[in-house]
């Protein structure tokens, strides 16, 4: 049952506009450059479902009124670390795969239950002290890849072989395995099905979990903790549940995110993940309200294509770093337009 | 007691680290005195805005990028020693106010998030002064410096030398105390900018900062303009970000044009957090303090962790975690405890 | 001379103040009277600039035209104001808050530096600060913290801010003596009478009806913010609790001997003690009967909405609390919804409904989620759906008994009226069955003919179910209308008891005595 009614907003729209506009730059030139659309296309399918998770994982934090989830490395940490457990035992394929899941489940449960508890303490201030919380955590988990007692030497350095690589080639272990399972080609263009096919139940999972009673009682809290409180809603509980949630489907999210890229990035790696992710669901419409499914699969879609375009225009450009450099203003503009937005809102709620 | 405990408990991390690190006393005095000049005026540029209520300003980094404007136009145009100086902060400190007072009007309208925004604001700049100097200079802008630019003819070189600037003022009035070079006129130089602060923290506008801080409704009931009053606090603070990078930049006699504001904000606050300032009180000893204890850690973890784990990457992530660590514990400590008040309080 | 012709203040559809005019000469004291709502406070935060969001009528501030946008615009024409919820700043000394935006400044630096950069001369603030507080006869040392002052203190440090300005016209007063003993109030008219002297205009605003009858040289009465009615030279209490009140319309009554404290009790209170934001209870001792309505009297502040908050669990409490005989643990909201309690909170906006979500969303979610109502029976614990089409039908027939206007059942609450928010929040309470109610200012903020009907919903409930009703009004004239009797709070005590079949009129004049004798 959707009872949004609400009327179209230009500038709750703006974002969206902004990396449209972008876009058809990018395309533009891009065809002009006769770059091999079936293969950009394909690309930009690939690119979807392997960041869709990430950008998913931010839905219950934001729903149950916990804010962008800055603290995305807390997460990502949570699945490097059931992938490496899977690679550890050497497991390969798709139960590879899984396990790695399993594994990153775990591991996302409980950092997700002390996160959920640090991020209590600072109700009305998650954003700063979640980012905050990702970053150390970096620093906490490079001590532990810098001394973890893992024994497959193919994820240690070669020299010595103390510590871990920075990046763990996944080949011969679950590398692609959901990019290449049941994908076709039609018309040049390359179809993950596999990939799709999980994203999407992924999604369709979060699409029904916020309209049974616990996913509505998760909402009622984002958006008036008193009106929860009131209602009998146990706001702090809700609040922990949102972050575990939404942790443990990053921690997937970077199972399947690695599995396509075919390394696991270690150390500094997961610093700036938070970002794009941030970016891509607002730039699906998420401003201002709850954050639904089809925003994520929008935004992702929309910020990960203009990946893909950049890449051959710049190439093609004088100066190829500039088309990342706008990619990233484009990025964190944004985030930026957002926060305003909604401050400029609560500034007219107030008054 | 409580409030001693942040600098005591980095106090001792750094006599521990200095011990483990096994380097002299004198070598590491030596280099805290240079980090103290190097930063502390950064770390500075802190304290306003915490004052007046609006957290931790990491769009300092903008004040950053605007000195980095101005040593690039004085690289360009080939104007050197003290000239050059008085070009560099011409440019800079001008462009500073401009974009305070930008950053003032976004702050205006995040207010409860400024935090959050202002690093994202630090991004979004990066992003466009990247654009300028990558793309700008050749194409736009017509360079007059062949040296400075890429071999591409557009786009300015990552490492630009600044040997025309390097110690110009550093070397003025050296004095040598048991092997430790100290050099006096800078040293002044940071205290005076200190005083400054200090200044103005104590003046009419010092305690409109109060005051606001406190509460915006009851200052805009008492005639105050509250947003006025936090965009200067933004323009206040991007003008010594400004001059404080101005200062790091012709100490370190390189600059490293798109990459050497990035890490400021983090090392400015988690200094400020060091000496003992939280995220809603800052007074001017706790940056002074900070910035000693806080580089001083920063210098001996490396080495204390190569000779304690044999692994000087340890000391390296330790080194970040320090960082990022003393802030995030900052902010979880300090916005627990204004909760707490303020469902105390009742409002 | 303060002119004002004609002032309207629209808030949405609703009028806070629909065509108010009155006329202030200077010397004057010139007094507000109106119950909560009326449009008084309004009024004074329209001439002191601290109201966004513009207004229509004209006014005139001795001769010119005078249209604040800010306070610090009011404070530029002399206009001063003394609020009813302190501004005074904790952060800073008695002399900083006497003379905060008027420092003292060195002339010279003034042209060197700037006003803003300006070092403070604390001795000359402190002077100043001390010759203010002397003329007010207080030996208040102007260097300690605002923090530590009592509250009778706070109000005389925000007096002597007044007094230290050198250019006040216009000095506006919002209950200023709703905090300050008996004492204390004797001596702030005594002041009051003063600036009048000195030529300044006074606007005054109190609920104490004696006071304001003795002080004021003329008394303008609001209601329903339109002008009432004037008194010029003398008048007496009894004259403003008749015109403050109003007749005309048609009103709901509640039928006398409908329900008695003696029957059985429904809430019992011992020793019971809430802590709620901005408002404390202490020391209730009460029973409420099966089926009975108590109504809860009190101005704002003063603990009459902290009694509802603290029994549901949503603030800390202490003492005991039986529901229907059962002791129930403290800070336990769901378990109170569980045991049939339900509460109607002040606070529609943040608190009373979701108002992103639509209006059937709105009545069926709390009881969904603490009753099972309205969920399919699969999977259960926690994570089943809604039955959508007996929500719908539900929200149907609520929409169309309690004549709630709206597009449907779908449409986002926040879209509605005020009034018809109301009537959504009192649906969401129908929809739990609640055998206990309690009402925090049900009727605030919603035009007549809503609060009519709200009043007649609430009777009905109770009269139906045998709900027992728990209402906290500042509106005195609805509590004598509905309530079997009504418990006056004052400074956080229970002061007395009003029982029902009173004139509003005498209900009025009793409720004033009351809160006289608590503070005296």
């Amino acid at each position: 049952m959707r009872f949004d009614a609400r009327g179209l907003r230009l500038d709750a729209h703006i974002p969206q506009l902004f990396i449209i506009a972008f876009l058809v730059l990018l395309a533009g030139a891009a065809l002009r450059l006769d770059s091999p659309v079936g293969l950009m296309l394909g690309d930009s399918l690939v690119r979807l479902g392997m960041n869709g998770v990430l950008a998913l994982s931010l839905v219950p934090m934001l729903n149950v009124g916990a804010g962008l989830n800055f603290g995305l490395p807390v997460a990502i940490s949570a699945g490097l670390l059931g992938m490496c457990l899977a690679v550890n035992c050497r497991l390969r394929g798709l139960p590879g795969f899984f396990a790695a899941i399993f594994f990153a489940c775990v591991a996302g449960v409980v950092l997700g239950w002390l996160y959920g508890r640090i991020l209590n303490r600072v109700k009305g201030r998650e954003e700063i002290a979640a980012a905050f919380v990702g970053f150390s955590f970096i620093s906490i988990m490079n001590f532990f890849w810098a001394t973890a007692p893992f024994s497959n030497p193919a994820m240690l350095w070669p020299i010595g072989g103390k510590g871990m690589r920075p990046a763990i080639g996944l080949r011969g272990y679950f590398a692609g395995v959901l990019n290449s399972l049941g994908s076709f080609t039609l018309f040049g263009v390359t179809v993950p099905t596999g990939l799709l096919v999980f994203f999407g139940l992924l999604c369709l999972g979060v699409y029904l979990f916020f309209r049974t009673s616990l996913g509505r009682a998760m909402i009622a809290t984002g958006e008036s903790e008193p009106f929860a409180r009131m209602a009998g809603i146990r706001v702090e509980r809700m609040r922990l549940l949102g972050v575990i949630l939404s942790t443990v489907i990053g921690a997937v999210g970077i199972c399947v995110y690695a599995q396509s890229y075919g390394f696991i990035e270690l150390y500094d790696a997961p610093l700036m993940m938070a970002f794009p992710a941030a970016s891509a669901v607002l730039a699906g419409g998420c401003l201002g309200g709850r954050a639904l499914v089809r925003h994520v699969v929008l935004g992702t879609y929309l910020f990960q294509t203009t990946y893909v375009l950049s890449g051959p225009v710049a190439n093609g450009l004088m100066v190829p770093e500039a088309a990342e450099i706008i990619r990233m203003l484009v990025s964190n503009g944004i985030i930026l337009y957002a926060l305003i937005y909604e401050g400029t809102r609560r500034r007219k709620h107030a008054a | 007691m409580r409030r001693n405990l942040v600098p005591a408990v980095f106090l001792v991390l750094c006599l521990l680290g200095t011990y483990y690190s096994r380097m002299g006393a004198s070598f590491v005095a030596g280099e805290i005195v240079t980090r103290f000049i190097r930063d502390g005026v950064l770390t500075l540029s802190l304290v306003i805005p915490v004052a007046a209520g609006m957290g931790l300003n990491f769009a300092m980094v903008v004040g950053s990028m605007c000195a980095q404007c101005g040593l690039v136009m004085a690289v360009d145009y080939q104007v050197s020693g003290p000239a050059g100086l008085a070009l560099i902060l011409a440019v800079g400190l001008p462009l500073s106010i401009l974009t305070g007072w930008l950053i003032g009007l976004c702050m205006n309208r995040v207010k409860g998030k400024e935090m959050i925004a202002s690093i994202i604001i630090g991004f979004v700049a990066t992003s466009v002064y990247q654009l300028v100097f990558m793309t700008g200079y050749g194409t736009v802008i017509t360079p007059h410096n062949r040296d400075m630019m890429l071999s591409r003819g557009v786009g300015v070189r990552n490492m630009i030398d600044l040997a025309p600037f390097r110690n110009i003022v550093d070397r003025l009035w050296v004095v040598d105390i048991c092997g430790v070079e100290l050099p006096v006129f800078m040293i002044l130089a940071v205290l005076a900018v200190a005083c400054a602060v200090w200044l103005v923290l104590h003046s009419r506008l010092g305690r409109h900062f109060r005051a606001v801080a406190e509460s915006g409704r009851k200052a805009r009931l008492s005639g105050i303009d509250v947003d006025a009053v936090r965009i200067k606090a933004m323009i206040l603070s991007t003008m010594l970000a400004c001059l404080g990078q101005v200062i790091y930049a012709q100490n370190i006699g390189m600059l490293n044009v798109y990459t050497a504001h990035l890490n400021s904000d983090v090392f400015a606050c988690a200094s400020l957090l060091a000496g003992g300032a939280t995220i809603y009180t800052a007074k001017v000893r706790h940056a002074l303090l900070g910035v000693l204890l806080f580089h001083g850690l920063f210098i001996v973890s490396p080495q204390a962790g190569q000779n304690l784990f044999s692994n000087a990457a340890l000391g390296e992530y330790f080194r970040s975690f320090v960082a990022y660590g003393a802030i995030a514990f900052a902010l979880i400590m300090n916005i627990r405890r204004e909760n707490l008040e303020s469902a105390g309080r009742g409002r | 001379m303060l002119r004002i012709n004609d002032l309207v203040k629209r808030y949405g559809a609703h009028k806070a103040l629909a065509g108010a005019s009155l006329c202030v000469r200077p010397g004057e004291i010139h007094g507000l009277a109106g119950l909560n709502g009326s449009g008084k406070t309004t009024l004074l935060n329209i001439l002191f600039g601290a109201i966004k969001g513009g207004f229509e009528g004209e006014i005139t501030l001795d001769g010119r035209p005078y249209a604040p946008r800010s306070p610090k615009e009011a404070m530029a024409r002399g206009v001063g104001m003394i609020h009813q919820e302190l501004s005074l700043f904790n952060g800073l000394t008695v002399a900083e808050n006497i003379t905060l935006t008027r420092e003292s400044g060195h002339p010279l630096a003034k042209r060197l530096v700037g006003r803003d950069f300006c070092l403070e001369r604390p001795k000359d603030d402190r002077a100043r600060a001390r010759r203010a507080l002397t003329r007010l006869g207080l030996s208040i040392d102007p260097d300690v913290p605002a923090a530590g002052l009592s509250l009778g203190a706070r109000q005389f440090v925000e007096i002597a801010r007044e007094i230290d300005k050198t250019d006040l016209r216009l000095l506006l007063l919002d209950e200023p003596t709703a905090a300050l003993s008996e004492g204390d109030a004797r001596r702030l008219l005594e002041v009051l009478r003063e600036f009048a002297r000195a030529g300044v205009m006074v606007v005054y605003v109190s609920h104490r009806l004696d006071e304001m009858a003795a002080l004021c040289d003329a008394v303008t009465a609001l209601r329903d913010g339109e002008v009432a009615a004037r008194f010029s030279g003398g008048c007496s209490p009894e004259d403003l609790a008749g015109v403050m009140a109003g007749k005309g319309y048609s009103r709901i009554r509640r039928k006398t001997g409908f329900a008695s404290e003696n029957a059985e009790p429904a809430l019992e209170f011992a020793d019971f003690e809430a802590d709620a934001p901005g408002e404390r209870l202490t020391g209730v001792n009460l029973r409420v009967g099966r089926g009975e309505i108590v109504g809860l009297a009190g101005l704002s502040g003063h603990g009459k909405l902290a009694l509802a908050k603290g029994a549901m669990g949503l603030c800390p409490v202490r003492g005991e609390l039986r529901l229907f005989g059962e002791p129930v643990p403290a800070g336990r909201p769901h378990e109170m919804l569980r045991r049939g309690a339900c509460l109607l909170p002040e606070d529609r906006r943040t608190m009373g409904l979701l108002p992103g979500h639509s209006v059937v969303e709105n009545m069926v979610l709390p009881a969904a989620w603490n009753t099972g109502r309205f969920l399919r029976r699969f999977p259960g614990a926690g994570l089943s759906f809604l039955r959508r089409r007996e929500c719908e039908a539900f929200a149907e027939g609520l929409i169309e008994r309690l004549g709630i206007k709206c597009a449907g059942p779908r449409q986002r609450v926040d879209q509605l009226s005020g009034g018809n928010q109301q009537k959504v929040a009192i649906a969401r309470a129908m929809a739990l069955s609640p055998r206990v109610l309690f009402a925090c200012e049900p009727t605030r903020g919603v035009d007549i003919a809503a609060k009519e009907r709200i009043l007649a919903l609430l009777l009905s409930i109770n009269e139906e179910r045998g709900t027992s009703v728990v209402m906290a009004s500042s509106e005195l004239e609805e509590l004598s209308r509905v309530c079997d009797r009504t418990l006056a709070a004052h400074q956080g005590r229970l002061a007395g008891t009003l029982q029902s079949g009173l004139s509003e009129r005498d209900f009025a004049l009793g409720f004033a005595r009351i809160i006289e004798k608590a503070a005296a």
